[in-house]
């Protein structure tokens, strides 16, 4: 497996080539099963490196070749896959292959098909080099890769002009965050000397505490971009302008995780510097809250589920501030799973619905949508934190994770989880019961969705129950925390963490389970006993309209940054570019044309002259020799 | 050395083939250009001395020899269509370009200033009827009257500088370890430095003249224009490289005690740079513009004789291979779509990439390379010569000509501007001529597709051409 570990990520680039390349001439379903089929065989692959690795307990590594040598410097395309890496693959490939089966089905009627699958592809392949890079430069390229690939298929309906601006705003901001994520690499280049993470983790014993810190501040800079966190969060719900299955693969389950993968990668550093991470866990927290409030006042099916992303991930962030690497990876596991099911549910959703994503003309669907209700059912279930279901456990080992750490996070993180609940619960009764608001059209053409969108909802249905047995906490069943002893080895934790006795664990477990099933409860009364329905955005008022309005961050950032910006662009361009350089340029073309046509008369045509100018030539060149 | 008898032999046997029948002609010329090219293989690894030190053919010179044969033989093979003009006296013209290959072969060997007079003669006189052979058309005829009567005056000069070298050191040998050199004229109780160093500067002038470097290069625009187009690119390629070859063998035998010339000799190429460049800027007429392209590289070659070392020869040898092929490649396509329109301005090829794709992307490759586009062989013909020549500047007090430097590259962008014309006229230009240019015959489109594969691939045996050189 050693050696073919570099056909992982190859497959899907040789989807891509094919695809990219002859797609157009291709038919459909020759396309979309390629597409599929390349992803599902680096599943197996990845399957297979992940048994080996657990037989040997030995990472993988394989070196392709040198990339690039110079000054001291060497730089190698070099694979690793141990537990971390495997882990990712997995998700990566695994939920990858149900979501390229899922968009035969979702996108057959889409003239960029082929376009489609190929651009799917190649981010596959970047999101695999990103992860099994056994480098920071690779990172970095699978970094970028992922980056462009999110930029071209959230703007994939580039004939909207708005859905081209969310696609640049995602560029952009993703551009800020990648600054901060190269001055790193840069940093940390210059300490070690070479990117290698074994060579990288092996320098960081001569590594002073601050310039730690400066590098771990500043590679989180990165992940606040690629993973959508306060500051940098703004583009994701954004984003959600691309195909709905790209919102399930990219911008749920796998590109914006890597940030977390990352901060896990980099453990070592930041379990150098707690104060780092104690500002991670912080900056978590303040986005889960705030990304839960305003997904409460949002009616789009997707922008709801889009905030709830951004505010799952902060809550896996807190997870790494509280130095908890291993609970963060089980919940972007579980998260993976349930959330791509949601979004790929609301994409059957929509399709129903002829493109209509305001749930405010939903309602009802649960007669006509029986798959969709009932993989949906258990996807909001398991982002809620019902008990048993796979997002209880994650959820349920961060909030004791956090309460080890201080309690008063701790209250403010179950206040979070509580407002995921509710605007979950709000979206999903709003959509599945009550009576249907649409237009009668919409009413005659709802129809569950093809196999192949069923299909992957099921599949992720099952996952999302059953996937809180990856990791079932120690006071429950000795011996069945398998992630956390699967990432031992590669994750080095803050030492001197002292743990929670039991009984403590059993209280906070049913607190958190009972204000889910409280929530439960109150929202079914609210919105399907009552039937109330969502307000129109222009009853909202005080908070409620500031909720419905993201609270202006996008104002807020227009006035602040791109203003300004802006101005000193205009300025730039009015009186340096086109005073200053354009007016020099013009003026130098200019005078080079003038010269040329002077030199034209010259040239006259008569003999006479001629031969008087090289005379003359013959003198000035003898003067200024002999003479001067 | 036997080359040279070759390439004679075979002018001579065309004159008379001719007069049996005048279809003969092409196909004896073209396959006595092949012997003598491969004559030029024994010639390499026999070097010829003659006893009275007259010519002397080294591995230079046969490789240069080499060069010049091919050149010649890539054209005549070639120009089924292009000698149509000449009626039955093509064989004559044939003749007539033969021997001026002679005389090109003598100046790359010549180590006797007679021999290099006897040489820039035999290259020139028949250059003179060459470009007239176009008898019927008035501007063949202005363009041969024109090109005797500077050449005359030309050669003049150079013969009054070769009597004041000769005065001022009793001698006609260069190079070589004769006592009697040139360079040994301190020996010599005749007029003396000055009078040596008048000598050198007239001999250089004249010199200049045959490679159209400025201020000498007045002729070179008319008579490029008028002549048919066969001879025109014969002179651009062949003329230039002997001249070239000839100037820097002499200048570079008497160098290494006497660096007098050098500043004189690097404003020339200043000049020729800036001239050639702009005055090609505003032409309408894509012939004149390659006339004045080809100053401008005058321009670049003399750069790099500035360093005034040898090792600046596999370099020259390296950038005028790179420019022949290139000017080749666009003299044949351009005297093509001419031939059938009968113009020679950029208007003549709108829309030309439409009709005849390969023929206008082999051109435009062309192109790329004599602007100096890399990976093309033009742009390392550039790059040697602006290197060697820092380098060179480098390692002397004062800095050598980097200057100059600076101005061939300022120059060398500028020259993209008059460059990308003829390819933005075929590829972006919709067509206006209502002459049908007919396809061209599949074996000349053959031969530039080679000349382009050459263009290249020739950076990559870069190395084992300078080694050949010193051999």
């Amino acid at each position: 497996m050693e050696k073919n570990l570099i056909l992982i990520p190859l497959l899907p680039l040789i989807g891509f080539l094919i695809n990219g390349i002859f797609g157009k001439k291709l038919p459909k379903n020759v396309v979309g099963a390629l597409g599929t089929l390349v992803v599902f065989g680096s599943f197996i692959l990845s399957l297979l490196a992940f048994l080996e690795v657990r037989e040997s307990g030995q990472a993988l590594s394989h070196t392709a070749f040198t990339w690039m040598q110079i000054a001291g410097l060497k730089f190698d395309i070099a694979f690793l896959a141990d537990q971390l890496s495997t882990q990712m693959m997995l998700i990566i490939t695994g939920i990858g292959s149900l979501i390229h089966l899922y968009s035969i089905g979702y996108m057959h009627k889409d003239e960029g098909f082929y376009k489609f699958f190929a651009y799917l592809n190649l981010f596959i392949f970047s999101m695999l080099l990103l992860v099994m890079g056994s480098n920071y430069l690779l990172l970095f390229f699978g970094w970028e890769g992922v980056g462009l690939c999110s930029y071209l298929l959230i703007g994939f309906w580039y004939q909207n002009l708005e859905y081209g601006k969310a696609a640049r705003k995602a560029f952009v901001m993703n551009r800020i965050g990648d600054l901060g994520l190269m001055l790193g690499l840069f940093m940390l280049l210059q300490h070690a000397g070479s990117l290698e993470y074994k060579e990288v983790m092996a320098s960081l014993s001569t590594l002073s505490t601050e310039k730690a810190a400066c590098i771990g501040l500043l590679l989180f800079v990165g992940a606040t971009g690629k993973s959508a966190q306060i500051p940098l969060y703004t583009w994701l719900p954004d984003a959600m302008a691309g195909p709905t299955p790209v919102s399930a693969l990219i911008h749920a389950a796998t590109m914006v995780t890597a940030g977390i993968y990352l901060i896990v990668r980099s453990s070592a550093l930041y379990s150098m510097v707690p104060e780092v991470l104690e500002i991670i866990g912080y900056v978590g927290l303040a986005t889960a809250l705030f990304a839960g409030l305003i997904a409460i006042r949002q009616n789009d099916i997707k922008k709801v589920l889009a905030y709830s992303t951004v505010s799952q991930l902060g809550f896996m962030f807190v997870a790494l501030g509280v130095g908890a690497y291993s609970t963060a990876m089980f919940h972007l596991t579980t998260h993976a799973f349930f959330k791509a099911l949601m979004f790929l549910g609301s994409g059957s959703v929509i399709h129903a619905m002829g493109g209509e994503q305001d749930i405010r003309k939903m309602g009802g669907l649960a007669k006509k949508l029986k798959i969709t209700h009932l993989t949906f059912l258990v996807g909001t279930l398991a982002i809620i934190g019902f008990p048993l279901t796979s997002g209880f456990f994650s959820k349920d080992e961060i909030l004791a994770k956090v309460y080890e750490h201080s309690p008063i996070m701790w209250g403010l993180l179950l206040l979070a989880s509580a407002i995921t609940a509710f605007y979950m619960l709000r979206m999903f009764f709003l959509t599945f019961h009550g009576s249907f608001r649409g237009t009668h059209d919409q009413e005659h053409h709802l129809h569950e969705s093809p196999i192949s969108m069923t299909l992957p909802l099921m599949v992720l249905a099952v996952l999302s129950l059953a996937g809180g047995f990856l990791n079932v906490p120690e006071f429950i069943s000795e011996g069945s925390e398998h992630l956390h002893t699967w990432l031992n080895s590669v994750v080095t934790y803050v030492s001197g963490r002292h743990h929670l006795d039991h009984s403590t664990e059993w209280m906070l477990m049913g607190v958190a389970s009972a204000l889910a099933l409280i929530i439960l409860v109150s929202t079914y009364v609210v919105y399907v006993s009552k039937k109330s329905t969502a307000a129109e955005d222009d009853q909202l008022t005080g908070i409620q309209k500031w909720m419905n309005n993201k609270f202006y961050i996008d104002e807020l950032y227009q006035s602040v940054v791109q203003k300004p910006i802006e101005a000193i662009s205009n300025l730039g361009y009015n009186i340096i570019d086109r005073g200053i350089i354009d007016g020099s340029v013009n003026f130098i073309g200019k005078s080079v044309e003038v010269a040329g046509n002077a030199l034209r008369r010259i040239q006259n045509g008569n003999v006479e002259y001629y031969l008087l100018y090289m005379v003359l030539g013959i003198f000035f060149l003898l003067v200024f020799k002999f003479v001067l | 050395m036997i080359a040279l008898v070759t390439v004679l032999l075979t002018a001579i046997i065309t004159l008379f083939v001719n007069l049996v029948n005048t279809k003969w002609s092409r196909p004896v010329a073209t396959l006595g250009l092949a012997v003598a090219l491969g004559v030029c293989f024994y010639d390499f690894s026999n070097p010829y001395e003659d006893a009275s030190e007259m010519l002397y053919f080294s591995h230079a010179s046969t490789i240069f020899s080499g060069l010049t044969i091919l050149i010649g033989l890539i054209l005549i093979g070639t120009s089924e269509y292009s000698i149509t003009y000449a009626g039955k006296n093509r064989g004559d013209v044939y003749a007539l370009m033969l021997f001026s290959i002679c005389g090109a072969l003598i100046l790359f060997a010549y180590s006797n200033l007679l021999m290099l007079f006897l040489g820039v003669e035999i290259l020139s006189i028949p250059l003179y009827v060459l470009a007239g052979s176009d008898k019927d058309n008035l501007a063949s005829n202005e363009s041969s009257l024109k090109y005797f009567l500077q050449g005359a005056f030309a050669t003049g000069i150079l013969l009054f500088g070769i009597a004041l070298v000769y005065g001022a050191s009793g001698s006609f040998f260069i190079g070589g370890s004769k006592a009697n050199n040139i360079i040994n004229y301190q020996l010599y109780s005749g007029g003396g430095l000055t009078m040596f160093n008048m000598g050198v500067f007239m001999m250089m002038f004249g010199l200049a003249f045959k490679i159209a470097a400025a201020p000498f290069h007045f002729w070179s625009a008319d008579v490029y224009e008028g002549a048919p187009d066969l001879i025109t690119s014969f002179m651009a390629t062949v003329v230039k490289t002997a001249g070239i070859v000839a100037i820097t063998i002499f200048l570079l035998s008497i160098g290494f005690l006497n660096k007098q010339w050098e500043m004189t000799f690097a404003i020339m190429a200043g000049l020729s740079l800036v001239v050639g460049n702009f005055s090609a800027l505003k032409q309408m007429s894509f012939k004149r513009t390659l006339a004045y392209s080809s100053i401008s590289h005058a321009g670049y070659l003399m750069l790099g004789i500035t360093i005034n070392d040898p090792i600046i020869i596999p370099t020259l040898l390296f950038y005028l291979l790179a420019y022949s092929l290139s000017t080749l490649v666009l003299m044949i396509g351009m005297s093509w779509v001419a031939g059938h329109t009968g113009k020679h301005d950029f208007t003549a090829f709108n829309g030309l990439a439409k009709k005849h794709p390969i023929l206008a992307g082999l051109m435009a490759v062309a192109m790329l390379s004599m602007a100096g586009l890399p990976p093309l062989s033009g742009f390392f013909g550039k790059y040697f010569i602006f290197a060697e020549v820092f380098n060179q500047g480098a390692l002397s007090k004062d800095g050598g000509f980097w200057w100059l430097v600076l101005v061939a590259a300022i120059n060398s962008v500028i020259s993209i501007y008059y460059y990308f014309r003829i390819i933005i006229a075929m590829f972006f230009s919709p067509a206006i001529s209502e002459e049908e240019v007919p396809a061209m015959p599949r074996i000349n489109l053959f031969v530039l597709g080679l000349m382009c594969l050459g263009l290249l691939i020739a950076p990559l045996f870069a190395t084992q051409l300078y080694g050949l050189m010193f051999y």
